[in-house]
C-alpha cells in the first residue's frame, strides 16, 4: 500500500488536453473516487497512475518515489476493468496466480495466496473453472482477486460494475466497500456513477473536460459543491437565482434567512436539494405549480414552476398519490439546508 | 386466427423437415464425389455408373510403392516433401501473420489500412504469383525454399484473417494491460496471454493455410522444375498418366491426410483450452 500523488499532471493527445493540470493526493489506505461525465479525463487519469499513459507535464508519485517514467509492469498496481479482461486460456486459479508468478513468488506460496483470496471473495469453489463459464458477478470477483494477489501498492478500479444488473451492483457495492475497508488498500475508483462513488469512496474528485472541479468527502461534494457543474453532476440539484442582502436570501418568489456564517453577498446561485424542500403549509412557503410527476417507487419526483418562472424539482413522499399535474403545492426551505454556490462558511 | 394458430402455420409444420432435407441433399451432393473416389480406389474396374471388382489394393500399392504407373515416384516421398513445404509455409505465416493480425487489431497506427491490405493482397492467383516469383528470383526456382516462401505468401491471408477475427472478438487492450499491470513484460504478455487467447483462430488459420498449401497446384506447377515433385504435381501426374482408379488412390491419400491433420489439430486445440496450474 502507498500514498499516491498526482502533482500538476497534464496529458495531451495532439491538440486535445485530456487531463489539465490535475493534482490529487490519495492517502495510504484511502479509497478515492474519480467521477465525471464521459470524456472528462477520468480514465486517462487512471491510466496515467497505472503507467499506460505518460504524463505530458507533472509528476506522479507512489509514496515519495517518482514513478512518472516507470513502465506499468514495474509499478505493482492492481487493475480491474469494466470487462474484467480475464485470461480465458487459464483457469480461475491460473488467473489469480498469474501476477504472483510474474513477481517471482514460488508455486506453493502463490497457490496458497490465491486460495486465500478466492475464499475471502467467497468463490473458492470456482478455482478450477474456465472464466468464460462464470457469471458477470463471479468474473468481477475473479478480476478483483487477481488484482489483489500481487499485493498492489494501489488498486485501480475502472468502472468495474458497469455491466452488472442493478440488484447485483447493489450487493457487490456493499461487499466491495467492506472489502476495501478491511484490506486497507489504497484505491482509485473511476466511475461515471456518482451514487456508487458516494457510497464506496472516502473522498471523491469530480472532473469535467480534463479539469479537476472539486475534491472532498461525499458529504462535502453533495452538501457544498464548489460550482454549478459539481452541484448538477452529483445528485439532483435546484439551482436558483437569488440576492443576498443583510443576512437574507431573496428569491423572486420570496425570501428566507441566510445560513449562519454566509459571507457571500449580492447576486448568487443557491443550491436546494429536492430532499431538503419541505412540502407543507408553513407561513413563508412559496407556491409551486406541478408540471410533471414521476413515480419512482421509494418516492415521487415532481417538477414544478415557481412564481418567478424558475423550475423546481421536488421529492414527494410516495403517500402523496393525490397530487396531480396542475396542482399548486406550498414549499419551504430550511436555511441550513441551502448552499450558496462558491461560498464558504 | 386461433384455429390457424393451433394448427400451426405452413412454415411451422413443414419448415424444419424441408430445411433438414435441403441440408442433407446438399451435403450428399458435396460429399458423394469424395466418397465415390475413395471407394473406387479399392475397385479394379469402373465402366458404367458404378465401380466394380472389389476389393483390391492394387491401386493403393501402385501409388504407395511407386510402381511408375502414374508418377515416377512413390506417394510417400511427395507427401513428406509437400507436408514439410506446407509446414514451412505455415511456420512463416505464424511468425509473420500473427503479429501483423495483432498489430492491425490492436493498434491504430499510420498506414494500418495499408498493412492490412498487403497482408491480404496475396489472394492473387498462384499462377500469377508463380510467374512473378520466377521472374524476380529465377535462381530460387529449383529449391524447396521457393515453394515454402510462395506457399506462405499465397496462404498468408487465410492465417491473417482467421487470427485477426480471433483478436477482434476479445478486448485486446484491456487483456494486455491487465497482464502488464500484473508484472508481465510485453513479450511475455504477448506469448503467454495474447497468443493463447487467440488459439482458436491460430489453429483454424493453420489448418486452412496448411491444407491449401499442401495441395497448391498452380504455383507449384510454375515454380517446380526438378527433384521430388510436390504432392499437387504428384497427383496431377497420376491423374494424367494413369487410370482413373490409380488416380483415385492418389487423391484418397490426400483426403486421408487432410482429415488426419484437421482432427489432430482440433484435438490439440481442445486439449489446450484451459491451462491448469
Amino acid at each position: 500500500m502507498a500514498k499516491v500523488s498526482l502533482e500538476n499532471v497534464t496529458k495531451r493527445f495532439d491538440s486535445t488536453v485530456a487531463v489539465d493540470d490535475v493534482s490529487i493526493d490519495i492517502a495510504d489506505g484511502e479509497v478515492m473516487g474519480i467521477v465525471g461525465p464521459s470524456g472528462c479525463g477520468k480514465t486517462t487519469a487512471l491510466r496515467l497512475v497505472a503507467g499506460f499513459e505518460t504524463a505530458t507535464d507533472g509528476t506522479i508519485r507512489y509514496d515519495d518515489e517518482d514513478v512518472t517514467p516507470v513502465p506499468p509492469e514495474n509499478r505493482n498496481v492492481g487493475l480491474v476493468f469494466q470487462s474484467y479482461a480475464l485470461f480465458n486460456n487459464m483457469s480461475v486459479l491460473g488467473n489469480v496466480t498469474f501476477g504472483p508468478k510474474m513477481h517471482g513468488v514460488g508455486k506453493a506460496e502463490r497457490r496458497e495466496r490465491a486460495r486465500e483470496l478466492l475464499e475471502l471473495l467467497d468463490i473458492e469453489e470456482l478455482a478450477d473453472r474456465d472464466p468464460q463459464t462464470l457469471s458477470g458477478g463471479q468474473q468481477q470477483r475473479v478480476g478483483l482477486a487477481r488484482a489483489l494477489a500481487i499485493e498492489p501498492r494501489i488498486l485501480l478500479l475502472d468502472e468495474p460494475m458497469t455491466g452488472l444488473d442493478a440488484k447485483l451492483k447493489q450487493t457487490l457495492r456493499q461487499e466491495l466497500g467492506q472489502l476495501l475497508d478491511d484490506l486497507g488498500v489504497t484505491t482509485l475508483y473511476v466511475t461515471h456513477d456518482q451514487e456508487q462513488a458516494m457510497s464506496m469512496c472516502d473522498r471523491i474528485a469530480v472532473m469535467n473536460d480534463g479539469h479537476l472541479e472539486q475534491i472532498g468527502t461525499p458529504a462535502e461534494i453533495y452538501e457544498e459543491p464548489a460550482n454549478e457543474f459539481v452541484a448538477g453532476f452529483i445528485g439532483t440539484a435546484n439551482l436558483l437565482d437569488a440576492t443576498v442582502t443583510d443576512g437574507r436570501i431573496s428569491f423572486g418568489f420570496g425570501d428566507v434567512d441566510a445560513p449562519d456564517g454566509l459571507r457571500s453577498s449580492g447576486d448568487v446561485t443557491v443550491l436546494v436539494r429536492p430532499d431538503a424542500i419541505r412540502v407543507g403549509d408553513g407561513e413563508d412557503d412559496a407556491a409551486v405549480e406541478v408540471t410533471n410527476l414521476f413515480y419512482q417507487g421509494e418516492h415521487i419526483q415532481a417538477t414544478g414552476a415557481l412564481a418567478d418562472g424558475q423550475e423546481l424539482t421536488l421529492q414527494l413522499d410516495r403517500s402523496l398519490t393525490n397530487v396531480e399535474t396542475g396542482d399548486t403545492l406550498a414549499v419551504g426551505f430550511d436555511p441550513e439546508t441551502l448552499h450558496v454556490i462558491g461560498s464558504t462558511r | 386466427m386461433t384455429e390457424r394458430f393451433q394448427q400451426g402455420s405452413l412454415s411451422a409444420r413443414f419448415g424444419r423437415p424441408v430445411v433438414t432435407l435441403v441440408l442433407v441433399l446438399t451435403l450428399v451432393f458435396l460429399a458423394f464425389p469424395v466418397v465415390m473416389t475413395f471407394v473406387s480406389s479399392f475397385a479394379s474396374d469402373w465402366f458404367g455408373v458404378f465401380p466394380s471388382g472389389f476389393v483390391t489394393v492394387q491401386n493403393w500399392e501402385d501409388v504407395i510403392v511407386g510402381t511408375g504407373v502414374g508418377a515416377d515416384v512413390a506417394v510417400g516421398s511427395s507427401l513428406a516433401y509437400s507436408t514439410g513445404l506446407a509446414l514451412g509455409g505455415v511456420i512463416i505465416n505464424l511468425i509473420v501473420g500473427v503479429p501483423i493480425a495483432y498489430a492491425v487489431a490492436r493498434y491504430d497506427f499510420w498506414g494500418r489500412d495499408w498493412v492490412n491490405v498487403f497482408a491480404i493482397l496475396p489472394l492473387a492467383p498462384g499462377i500469377i504469383l508463380g510467374v512473378a516469383f520466377l521472374r524476380t528470383y529465377p535462381d530460387l526456382s529449383t529449391s524447396g525454399i521457393a515453394l515454402i516462401i510462395g506457399y506462405s505468401l499465397l496462404k498468408a491471408p487465410y492465417m491473417v484473417m482467421a487470427v485477426q477475427s480471433s483478436f477482434q472478438s476479445m478486448d485486446l487492450q484491456q487483456i494486455e494491460e491487465s497482464a502488464r499491470s500484473l508484472g508481465a513484460s510485453w513479450p511475455r504478455t504477448f506469448l503467454t496471454v495474447i497468443v493463447p487467447n487467440a488459439r482458436t483462430g491460430i489453429i483454424a488459420g493453420s489448418i486452412i493455410s496448411w491444407t491449401l498449401a499442401a495441395a497448391e497446384f498452380n504455383f507449384s506447377y510454375i515454380v517446380y522444375s526438378r527433384g521430388t515433385p510436390p504432392l499437387a504435381i504428384f497427383l496431377f501426374n497420376n491423374i494424367t498418366n494413369a487410370s482413373f482408379l490409380n488416380a483415385a488412390a492418389a487423391v484418397s491419400v490426400f483426403f486421408l491426410l487432410i482429415a488426419l491433420v484437421t482432427i489432430s489439430l482440433q484435438i490439440v486445440g481442445n486439449r489446450g483450452t484451459i491451462r491448469r496450474v
